[in-house]
């Protein structure tokens, strides 16, 4: 099983949209994944993908819930939300740090049953920046996706957090361009990160349009479907 | 007497000093066995002030790894220990995150490193304040603190 964590520095960059499609677009490729919302300060995949819950994340890795109660079916792969309600944000910003250390207890133990299920990949929509449960879940994880937008890059934070994150803990880290316009930056972040661009997503005024649906199932031959859909592949010859 | 003959003293005394000669020239090969043996013990006595000279280096060189401010000061363990820690002891922590409690034994078992390696090392997170041990009967269990 490959756990892959989709990150950035800031937030807006297009992780949700591109963990939701990269699931997708994985399952279509014959790989049992599984979705993770690690979000806790902005939850955000229930709106986006219109689907309710019962048990949610937080109670998996705040309360000790077993990771199966909260999985939710959607397109043949399966997702476990954060709960946006204000009353759950406020206990997880509330929770003290030394917790977040049994937080990635659960959060491990999680990922091991759900490698004991015979899940080939765990995508984690994590929050973006530096938080505690951000480095958890790299900690967690195999793959950094570190995902940019190409029309507002902060090179020097995004470098920062490499260094002392992806870098310390001695992650594999591929960057995704996300909302590409010109495909001019490749080259030049490639350089200054001194990490490999995996893939360059096109800007689509369409993506906003398709809340409440997959985008790159509902519109197969979009360039951006297909753009996933290449990234997807390619993730998987990675091995 | 004439010169020519040896009376019964002269030849006592020139046995005598034979025996002294040879006496002499014994001691002479002792003594030169000892100084052979002293310079072969104080070569040993070298070495092995050298190898213990190398043991006290590695151990200061933990003991320094160890006593950094910001182990000492540590007073609470959250996830920015994982960026503080040597990749060996957070792969430790890691796994031992995952139990209420655990040996040496169990945690090994996960990491696939040897029962005395993580048994080193959970001591050593002990030692730096990150994890606590307790002793029930023969085995000794861990967990984070
Ligand atoms: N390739 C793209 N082209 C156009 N809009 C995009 C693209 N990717 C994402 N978006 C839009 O950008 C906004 C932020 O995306 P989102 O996935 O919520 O970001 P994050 O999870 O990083 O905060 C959303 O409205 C989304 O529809
Ligand atoms: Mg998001």
């Amino acid at each position: 099983m490959k756990t892959l964590a989709i990150h950035s520095y800031k937030g807006g960059t297009g992780k949700t949209f591109l963990a939701i499609n990269l699931a997708a677009q994985l399952v279509e490729l014959g790989k049992e994944t599984v979705l993770l919302e690690l979000d806790f300060d902005a939850p955000s995949l229930k709106t986006t993908l219109g689907i309710e819950a019962e048990k949610w994340t937080n109670d998996v890795l705040i309360r000790g819930v077993n990771i199966e109660e909260a999985l939710v079916s959607i397109n043949n792969f399966k997702v476990a939300l954060s709960n946006p309600s204000i009353e759950e944000i406020n206990k997880v910003a509330s929770l003290r740090k030394t917790e977040y250390m049994r937080v990635l207890g659960r959060l491990l133990r999680a990922l091991k049953k759900l490698e004991r299920e015979g899940i080939d990949y765990v995508i984690i929509d994590t929050s973006p920046g530096v938080s505690l449960m951000t480095i958890n879940s790299i900690a967690a994880s195999d793959v950094v996706l570190l995902v940019m937008r190409e029309d507002d890059i902060d090179i020097s934070g995004t470098k920062n957090m490499i260094e002392g994150i992806y870098d310390v803990l001695g992650k594999e880290v591929y960057i995704v361009l996300n909302r590409v316009l010109r495909k001019e930056n490749k080259e030049k972040i490639e350089r200054e990160l001194n990490i490999e661009v995996i893939s360059e997503i096109r800007c689509s005024c369409d993506v906003p349009l398709w809340k409440g649906k997959i985008f790159s199932i509902e519109n197969r031959d979009h360039p951006v479907s297909v753009g996933i859909r290449e990234l997807s592949e390619k993730l998987i010859s990675l091995g | 007497m004439g010169e020519d003959h040896l009376g019964v003293n002269d030849v006592r005394d020139e046995y005598n000093l034979r025996k002294l000669i040879e006496l002499n020239n014994r001691i002479v090969n002792l003594l030169v066995d000892i100084h052979k043996k002293v310079e072969e013990i104080s070569e040993l006595v070298e070495a092995e002030f050298k190898t213990l000279n190398m043991q006290m280096e590695t151990i200061n060189e933990i003991k320094e790894l160890f006593s950094k401010d910001e182990m000492n000061t540590l007073k609470e363990l959250d996830p920015t220990v994982l960026l503080s820690l040597p990749d060996y002891l957070r792969k430790t922590l890691m796994e031992l995150s995952k139990h209420e409690e655990a040996t040496a034994e169990t945690v090994s078992r996960n990491t696939g490193r040897s029962r005395a390696i993580e048994s080193l090392y959970l001591n050593q997170l002990c030692r730096m304040g990150l994890a606590r041990k307790k002793r029930v009967g023969k085995r000794v269990y861990f967990s984070l603190r």
